[in-house]
């Protein structure tokens, strides 16, 4: 597939895992490089992420590390790191998940709505959680989305901050979504909340259009005017992301403090053909066996 | 859907790991598994003594060759298999996707889209089926499991090559009459028209809910499914011309699978696309549900060596009476449990043993890991239908068991008495003095007769009641409670009938004076299929509450003590009301308790809602409560199960129980008892002390009781199972 295959790759392990597929289809705008694994007893099957080749893998760990303080139900969490010295990886527990663009792709076009309203609070929820921690995520984009059964995981945290230290431009690095990456930041500024905000504009742009950077008109009406308002060239003009989510799920009487995104994941939430696609991935990787014997695969 | 392992659960069979069990029935246990190589399975295993007969080998050889020649695509993929193994076994994908039948219960009658393309997908895989020479013989909703790329056909346990005709003539196979062909109902040949004539009947019910030939009895459904017209009510239109040729009861004259495929769907979309919203959350549940489960073991139950024991005794007729056929079918929603009763019905010898006498059983002081205390005394019993609460009676308890009542001395578990002429648990009550039991044949002698037994010898203390007029017979009479010097009882007026129908009108409330001997008052009521079966005196009023006919509701009512007045009556929705074991109505000065889809108290004095906690959302449900010193107490259904405890005035929150670590799986239709350090919760396989003080699982108590009493001293907990009794120290 890739025509660049790492050592490890190749050896099919990385750390004490054994890779069993990539995540991401190929493609430019992945920030690592990620994949499904599972440990040599069979026990535990995780979703492994591992810097792209020529990527510093200092900053790869401190983000890795830094974004273990980041939790909540829409946050994929870091469970497991790579040791100091080690080829850099970090793990977290496996649940059938698509990267929103596959999504995309086996629904076959935009999401519905109603989808693109219940990602967007859930992920604005979690940012205005990390927010108020004093955490910038500088990671959101479309690849760093994945969808669940139960709702979204916001993954990839520190991408841009890993990509390349401030002070130094960002566009055109490896992984780095450009449509993603708000203009204070591709010019090398520091990653600040108003920057996830712009982030999450354009991921919500994408789910309801397919690219980050739509035609205003092609955004539906009743989701123009926040997407337009995340995207705005000046920071200061953004609304911050409990604003978003306040926009995305209008409060109703039921609503309590904590958790309020969920109220929009009732059944029917995702489209069928992409629970269809978790299905099978969950599926697939129930069958999935590890060769018993390392040496006879290598 | 996943259940812990049980105690006597093998590690590993063959070389797969098990992780839970997804099932179990009278043939054997379904496990999730994993191989060395991390590979998830569902692990089919047949019991050892069913493989020692050559017939039942062959069969499970078939279904295994059965599995893989439908093959994954309209099938469970066969991953292994080995029939030959001492306990044989037979390894598939793990399906992801629920039973038709319980995708309907989840979300009721599939719109009509839906229907076709199931129907459309059946046809194909029932062509590909029978291109290879085998016909399924036991097509039903449970037999297909929906996932998002289509349905998936699997229980191979009967099926067989077409024209074999030794297996059916061994008496091993029989379909589910309610989705049998005509022909297969007359003994006859059963060709893949067979199969198309049960596909129609498969739609009906995705369609409607219902299956074509309604439910009832084996006999009655083998006589509709041979004579009569199907019941089509709210099958879509436009199907009524596919679904009436199918039905048809001439095999020649049903369409094919390539007719019904062209017909029921057009080919466009993905599957998927189809589903309703309900059913698609559900199967993304369980994509996900099984990478969340850890694996868990139940701890041994106190007496493992004893639980082997089976009754070889006859089921009490009155239990398949009260609850009716369409009734046990509506229980099997409720978990395994069913299915291993009638399993073991099937083969009341099959596990083996002769029963062990019941009598107290010495316990070597042993130390629990957690700290639960050790038990008092233990006993054995036989009691398969958990039917009513044990009985207390000055220092003796009561058991009324599957075909005798035995009488225990409450301190060290001593049996002081039995009597075999109580064959049902129905047939005696007790004031909390005197134990009351009535006498009647199966027949009858055409009275109510009624004998006063002293709790300590089991003598009759007095001279036998008699009230002429009531048939008297075993089914057709009920000691309901007694208090105050009134005995309470349910019967017939007349004589025992050869006609079911006949036995259930006529029905009465009794009460008896007990000084004198004499009725005191009669009340007709309704039988509506139940006899009432949970009583209680409070004050003036005696409260009754019985599941209704159809098991979705559950019927309260208050009367009058001194005339049987009727003071008030009120219907609440309670799934599964037949469930809940009988003798335990929560009751205390002002209210009645009762769980379901909401915690609900209603008062004594109107039968009005007092006050009602919980959303009613379905999504959350409540057990049977207990209520004391003001708090009632019953386990709730939510994200983490757990019991809850609320105010008895207003139903406010007080507190729910803490997560302790243990996972644990409540039981809901058995009440918790509450101490003065502990509230005692059933759980499954055990009894779980609450801390007052923490919220918090302080030890689980491992047991196969389901059923708790306190004695009058407060002293100690009693506690009834299916195979055993056990009285552990009260705190």
């Amino acid at each position: 597939m890739e025509q660049s295959r790492t050592r490890e790759e190749s050896a099919r392990r990385i750390g004490p895992y054994r890779l069993i597929t990539r995540l991401d289809p190929p493609g430019p705008a992945v920030p690592f490089r990620r994949f499904i694994a599972r440990t040599s007893d069979g026990e535990r099957t995780v979703l492994l992420n591992a810097p792209l080749s020529g990527a510093d893998p200092a900053r790869f760990v401190a983000e890795a590390d830094a974004g273990r303080r980041l939790l909540g139900p829409w946050i994929a969490p870091v469970t497991d790191l790579s040791s100091p010295g080690e080829t850099p990886w970090y793990a977290t527990p496996y649940l059938p998940l698509l990267p929103l663009p596959v999504a995309l792709a086996v629904h076959g076009g935009p999401l519905p709505e109603a989808t693109v309203r219940a990602v967007g609070a859930a992920l604005a929820e979690a940012l205005a959680a990390a927010h108020a921690q004093g955490l910038t995520h500088a990671g959101v984009s479309p690849a760093a989305v994945l969808l669940t059964a139960d709702g979204p995981r916001l993954t990839c945290f520190g991408a841009v901050r890993a990509a390349a230290a401030d002070g130094e431009p960002r566009t055109g690095l490896p992984g780095l979504d450009p449509g993603a990456l708000a203009p204070e930041q591709a010019s090398g500024g520091r990653p600040r909340p108003p920057g996830d905000v712009y982030a999450l504009g354009s991921v919500l742009a994408y789910a309801a259009t397919g690219h980050t950077v739509p035609e205003r008109d092609e955004l539906p009406p009743a989701l123009r005017p926040v997407v337009s308002s995340c995207l705005a060239r000046d920071p200061a003009d953004r609304p911050t992301a409990a604003d978003v989510m306040a926009a995305l799920a209008p409060p109703t009487p039921h609503r309590t403090v904590l958790n309020s995104a969920g109220a929009l994941l009732a059944p029917g939430w995702l489209p069928g053909r992409v629970v269809a696609a978790l299905a099978r991935q969950s599926s697939e990787l129930l069958a999935a066996e590890l060769p018993t014997d390392t040496s006879s695969r290598t | 859907m996943l259940s812990p392992l049980t105690h006597d659960d093998p590690a590993t069979v063959a070389t797969y790991r098990l992780l839970a069990r997804l099932g179990s029935g009278g043939m054997g246990t379904v496990y999730l598994a994993r191989t060395p190589g991390g590979r998830t399975v569902a692990l089919k295993t047949v019991h050892a003594r069913l493989a020692t007969d050559p017939a039942f080998r062959s069969r499970f050889r078939l279904e295994t060759d059965a599995a893989r020649i439908i093959g994954a695509r309209h099938g469970a993929a066969v991953v292994d298999a080995d029939p030959l193994a001492e306990t044989p076994w037979l390894a598939t994908e793990y399906v992801l996707g629920p039973p038709l039948d319980e995708a309907v219960a989840l979300g009721g009658p599939l719109p009509e889209p839906t229907v076709r393309a199931l129907g459309a997908a059946l046809a194909g895989a029932l062509a590909q089926l029978h291109s290879s020479d085998v016909v399924h013989r036991d097509l039903k909703p449970s037999n297909v499991l929906v996932t998002a790329y289509g349905p998936k056909i699997i229980d191979f346990g009967i099926a067989r090559a077409a024209g074999d005709d030794h297996l059916t003539r061994t008496g091993a196979a029989a379909g589910t009459p309610a989705f049998m062909s005509p022909e297969q109902a007359s003994g006859e040949e059963h060709t893949p028209a067979g199969d198309v004539f049960a596909l129609a009947g498969v739609l009906v019910f995705a369609a409607t809910g219902h299956g074509p030939f309604g439910t009832g009895s084996p006999a009655d459904l083998l006589y509709r499914v041979r004579y009569a017209d199907p019941d089509l009510t709210g099958v879509p239109e436009s199907l009524l011309p596919l679904l009436t040729a199918c039905l048809a009861k001439d095999p020649t004259s049903r369409p094919t699978t390539g007719t019904l495929t062209d017909h029921l769907h057009d080919g466009h979309g993905d599957f998927a696309d189809h589903l309703p919203p309900l059913l698609l959350s559900d199967i993304a549940r369980r994509a996900t549900d099984v990478w969340l489960h850890t694996p868990h073991r139940l701890p041994a139950p106190a007496e493992s060596a004893t639980t082997a024991t089976v009754p070889s005794t006859p089921l009490s007729r009155r239990r398949l009476l009260s609850a009716g056929g369409g009734a046990l079918i509506g229980l099997a929603g409720a978990g395994g449990g069913v299915w291993a009763w009638l399993g073991s019905r099937n083969t009341p010898e099959s596990d083996g043993g002769t029963p062990a006498p019941t009598g107290p059983t010495a316990i070597p002081a042993s130390t629990a890991a957690d700290g639960s205390p050790v038990a008092l005394w233990t006993g054995t019993s036989l009691d398969r239908e958990e039917a009513t609460t044990q009985l207390l009676a000055g220092d003796v308890v009561g058991f009324a068991e599957t075909v005798s009542f035995r009488a225990l001395n409450q301190k060290d578990g001593r049996e002081l008495w039995s009597d075999g002429m109580v064959m049902d648990p129905r047939q005696i009550t007790t004031d909390g003095t005197s134990f009351y039991a009535s006498d009647g044949t199966y027949e009858g002698p055409g009275a109510l007769q009624i004998r006063t037994l002293d709790p300590r010898t089991g003598k009759e203390t007095g001279p036998q009641i008699v009230i002429k007029g009531f048939d008297g017979s075993n089914s057709g009479t009920e000691l309901l409670t007694a208090s105050g010097g009134m005995l309470f009882a349910a019967s017939r007026r007349g004589k025992k009938e050869s006609d079911p129908d006949a036995n259930e009108t006529g029905w009465h409330l009794i009460a008896v004076n007990l000084r004198t001997g004499k009725e005191a008052w009669r009340e007709p009521y309704e039988w509506d299929g139940v006899r009432p079966w949970l009583s209680q005196v409070a004050g003036s009023r005696l409260i009754l509450g019985k599941n209704s006919g159809d098991l979705d509701s559950f019927l309260v009512q208050a009367r009058e003590v001194q005339t049987g007045r009727q003071l008030w009556q009120r219907r609440l929705p309670l799934k599964d009301s037949a469930n809940f074991i009988p003798g335990q109505l929560a009751i205390d000065e002002r209210h009645a308790y009762f769980g379901g889809d909401r915690l609900r108290a209603l008062r004594l004095t109107d039968g009005g809602v007092a006050w009602e906690y919980g959303s009613g959302s379905g999504t959350t449900s409540y057990g049977v409560p207990a209520v004391s010193d003001g708090i009632v107490y019953a386990h709730e259904n939510r994200d983490a199960p757990g019991l809850l405890a609320v105010t008895a005035d207003f139903g406010v929150r007080r507190w729910t129980e803490s997560p302790s670590g243990r996972s644990l799986t409540p039981d809901f239709f058995a009440a918790p008892v509450v101490g003065e350090k502990y509230v005692y919760a059933p759980v499954r396989g055990g009894l779980n002390a609450i801390d007052l003080i923490t919220n918090r699982s302080a030890w689980v108590f491992p047991t196969d009781a389901r059923r708790f009493v306190i004695d009058k001293e407060r002293s100690r907990i009693i506690g009834a199972g299916k195979t055993s009794v056990v009285a552990i120290p009260f705190a």
